[in-house]
């Protein structure tokens, strides 16, 4: 049974108004339970409007949402359960760190769910731990962390809770490349201790074909593809169609196949690519191994 | 001494306790900047990168050292409006410059402030939008705009004052790739047809590489500086200060250290595809 599953999901903003926007159109996908999924497409494609349906946050304008087999909407009231399982990084999340103390504000997620202390504060120092936060830093205002520690404060906000999926939207905009690094080896690390279902919303190509394990495209409200990431990125002539731009990488390749040198299929992360290139390089060379 | 901006020796310190402990955010730099030049001031976070831009209209004063603009000190506070007007700035947050409701009211905002006449204003406005490509949303709405058009509408705002040089502090950070080519063709075009100078603060190589000199900034000083040719075929060390390499040269320098035969300045994919088309032709023939 998938963890999450949209049938014919559709949402649109401001019905009825001049305003009305159809953002996405008729979605039917399953994500299963501990899958590390990137989502990617353009600014405006319903990236943030579908994961937003994941966890309640949006109430589909038809079609319906399942976690684990259950529709979220079949109890309304129940709906608050739905976001202790699913839990959503905004963009930006650092902009609502709250409380006086990063402690604290890692905690307000299991405190809100009515856990005991001693509880509370074992999720808080392993979120903590999982976003190499250091003890000290706990104590401090989360306003005087640096850009990159307060991101992972909210990030860690959001584990502590524990949920069953965990959805960040966008989680390395604005970082520099050490920080994006960070932050994406340290989700892929919670991910696999913990067999957490996790949903990457991103538009850098490179992180998702780093991170994810499994790729959906979205075009214009529609899912484009959906499959293993390797599959994806095969396919690389569509997603340019698309607009989107592939890893450079990837690119070379598809270049050096127009050009009739047999490479084998897309690679998308330099480490494939070295891998495939060096041996067809080798083999005429002068020296040959 | 006739370049446009000139850094001698300038230190920066915040007035904290905490800064002064952790050593100097800038700490001896010497950098020239010459009139119609394309600069590209890279570093990670935290390694001064801002603090320096901020030094060249003013925004900042250093605490040891001097900066000049076009000759004039920019300690002096007479001279003052007349830096902030020839070196314009644009940040990293479209939203947070934002002045107005409407557009050409946002790009007004400057010359208005310099009790530019109406006619002029209105004649400034068209021209400095029409520049970045903006003139036909210059009855919209800012906060309507997509980021890229947004920071395009700051880069008006700021053409509005005829400056000599903008520069941008990580104007892209926020934006999706659409909205980063956007920007970059727009600055790209100002320096190469109006002769306007850029400096642009980034941490992205794929940026640096359109800049004529691109210096790598790492605690306060700086680590490297030449043609981004040159700066980054030194990977090994851009790694090191935790810099991201365009994944070309990354894929070409570690086929070199496994023994291919590849040129060093291999920059875009392009090239990596030429370079490798011969020895795959050479590794086909002898076969």
């Amino acid at each position: 049974m998938p963890v999450i599953e949209t049938q014919n999901l559709s949402h649109t903003y401001s019905p009825g108004t001049p305003f009305v926007k159809e953002a996405i159109t008729d979605i039917s996908v399953k994500i299963e339970k501990g899958d590390l999924l990137g989502i990617i497409g353009h600014t405006g494609s319903g990236k943030s409007t579908l994961v937003q349906h994941f966890n309640g946050l949006l109430r589909p304008t038809s079609g319906k949402v399942f976690l684990n087999g259950r529709d979220i909407w079949e109890k309304p009231k129940k709906i608050r359960e739905v976001r202790f399982k699913v839990g959503l990084v905004f963009q930006y999340p650092e902009h609502q760190l709250f409380e006086e103390t990063t402690y604290k504000d890692i905690a307000f997620g299991p405190s809100n769910m009515g856990l005991d202390a001693d509880e509370i504060d074992r999720r808080v120092r392993l979120a903590a731990r999982f976003v190499g936060l250091k003890d000290e830093l706990l104590k401090k205002s989360p306003f005087e962390l640096s850009g990159g520690e307060k991101r992972r404060a909210a990030i860690a906000g959001v584990m502590a809770m524990q949920p069953d999926v965990l959805i960040l939207d966008e989680p390395t905009a604005g970082l520099d490349p050490r920080g994006r690094d960070t932050i994406l080896g340290q989700i892929s690390e919670y991910q696999q201790e913990n067999g957490t279902t996790v949903v990457l919303v991103s538009h850098s190509m490179e992180d998702i074909a780093k991170t994810a394990k499994k790729v959906l495209v979205m075009k214009r409200g529609a899912v484009a593809m959906y499959g293993e990431t390797a599959e994806v990125f095969s396919r690389a002539g569509e997603l340019e169609a698309i607009g989107l731009a592939v890893p450079a990488v990837t690119r070379i390749f598809m270049q050096l196949r127009a050009r009739g040198f047999e490479v084998g299929e897309n690679a998308y992360t330099v480490r494939q690519a070295f891998e495939r290139l060096l041996p067809l390089l080798r083999k005429g060379g002068a020296g040959g191994a | 001494m006739n370049a446009f901006i000139c850094a001698e020796k300038v230190r920066f310190h915040y007035d904290n306790r905490a800064d002064m402990l952790s050593g100097p955010v800038l700490d001896d730099i010497d950098l020239n900047i010459e009139r119609g030049e394309f600069v590209a001031i890279l570093g990670h976070n935290g390694s001064g990168k801002s603090t320096l831009a901020k030094h060249f209209n003013a925004m900042l004063l250093p605490s040891g050292g001097r900066v000049l603009v076009s000759g004039r000190d920019t300690a002096d506070q007479n001279e003052l409006y007349e830096i902030r007007r020839m070196v314009g700035m644009v940040l990293q947050n479209p939203d947070n410059q934002i002045v107005s409701t409407i557009v050409e009211e946002d790009v007004a905002f400057g010359p208005e402030n310099l009790g530019v006449e109406p006619s002029e204003i209105r004649r400034r406005v068209d021209e400095a939008l029409k520049a970045v490509g903006m003139l036909e949303y210059r009855e919209h709405a800012p906060h309507k705009l997509s980021g890229g058009q947004k920071q395009r509408v700051a880069i008006a705002g700021v053409l509005a004052m005829q400056p000599e040089c903008i520069v941008l502090d990580e104007p892209t950070s926020m934006l999706d790739p659409q909205g980063r080519k956007e920007v970059l063709d727009t600055i790209s075009r100002l320096n190469r047809e109006r002769g306007i100078t850029i400096v642009l603060i980034t941490h992205f190589m794929e940026e640096a590489v359109l800049a004529d000199r691109v210096v790598v900034l790492e605690n306060g000083r700086i680590l490297l500086q030449g043609h981004p040719r040159e700066v980054f075929s030194d990977i090994e060390r851009l790694r090191q200060v935790g810099l991201d390499v365009p994944q070309p040269a990354e894929l070409c320098h570690q086929l070199r250290r496994a023994g291919v035969p590849l040129p060093e300045d291999v920059l875009t994919a392009e090239e990596c595809v030429e370079a490798l088309s011969l020895l795959l032709e050479e590794s086909y023939a002898g076969n």
